[in-house]
């Protein structure tokens, strides 16, 4: 019985050793959808939140909407109120693997990866992969990569009048500098 | 003669006063400027995450995009934020002094919503009010 109970704090230890995760608050979350060059419509978040689970790969990153800021007051009022509907979905979420990740195996050299998942954004919920370069210097893990979604995959309306200024395909691009918890 | 002049010349200042207003108060008028706002209420850290961990739909249409002055301890402090009683998050305009560590403070700053992986409530352009 003693045996047991010994063993199974054992279990116990190793796991809490092995989860290990790594974190931030403040990470970039970029998007653009500029056509051609009249008028750059982008909008950076640098309140991005995201957690890494080193064991396994998983990774959560959320996103609040009203926190994207664009260089015009009027875009961002529109971004708000017309596209994301920003009172009704307040957050973007995406939950995912970084597929084939082995912790000790990151360096400072930043290693190619694909990370997959589930996007969530204005109450849709769509499967994204994502070219991803992470790399590890101490205790920081950063993730940076990039991936394109279509607005009219989360039922965001492009009106026809505009449609020539605001593109229906999204580039986002994310700037993650994860700390250990 | 002179009448339709003035008229004229009335009608094209109306029409050029008009679309300058168009241009900088509508096109290209000025983002928020959340530290010269008025805050509409001033809430401890703690009591407004309850708030929103009881009812995020509620803490939502109460809070989101309004400016409020949140009171409590600083719990932590990096380059360009701080998080009050482990329960608000707040992105300052100015760099952040590490020396208001644990310190009573008051933020202003506009809600941006509620943060589901930290469980925290995050506010962005905040300034310091008093400490």
């Amino acid at each position: 019985m003693k045996k047991i109970i010994v063993l199974l704090f054992l279990f116990v230890g190793i796991l809490q050793v092995s989860a290990q995760k790594y974190a931030t608050k403040t990470g970039s979350l970029k998007f653009e959808a500029t056509v051609d060059a009249v008028e750059e419509i982008a909008a950076e978040n640098k309140n991005t939140s995201a957690i890494l689970e080193s064991s396994t790969g998983d990774i959560a990153v959320l996103t609040l909407m009203k926190g994207f800021r664009f260089k015009v007051a009027l875009m961002e009022e529109h971004f708000n109120e017309n596209y994301v509907e920003s009172d009704k979905f307040p957050k973007a979420t995406f939950k995912g693997k970084v597929e084939d990740f082995d912790a000790s195996k990151l360096s400072a050299t930043a290693k190619a990866f694909k990370i997959s998942g589930d996007l969530t954004l204005h109450g849709k919920t769509q499967k994204v992969t994502a070219n991803a370069k992470i790399s590890k210097s101490g205790d920081k893990i950063t993730v940076t990569g990039n991936f394109d979604i279509k607005a009219q995959d989360f039922d965001i309306e492009i009106p026809k009048l505009v449609s020539n200024k605001v593109s229906n395909k999204i580039k986002v691009s994310f700037n993650l500098l994860l700390a250990k918890l | 003669m002179t009448k339709t002049i003035i008229k004229v010349l009335v009608l094209l200042l109306v029409i050029s006063l008009g679309s300058y207003y168009i241009y900088k108060n509508i096109l290209y008028k000025d983002a928020r400027d959340i530290n010269s706002e008025k805050s509409i209420l001033t809430i401890s850290a703690t009591d407004l995450e309850n708030e929103y961990v009881l009812d995020p739909a509620k803490g939502d249409s109460k809070y989101l995009n309004k400016t409020i002055e949140v009171e409590g301890i600083v719990s932590e402090v990096t380059d360009s934020s701080m998080v009050i009683d482990h329960k608000v998050f707040c992105k300052m305009n100015k760099k952040a002094e590490k020396t208001l560590m644990n310190k009573k403070i008051n933020i202003k700053g506009r809600c941006i919503g509620f943060d589901d992986l930290f469980e925290v409530v995050k506010f962005d352009q905040c300034s310091i009010q008093q400490h």
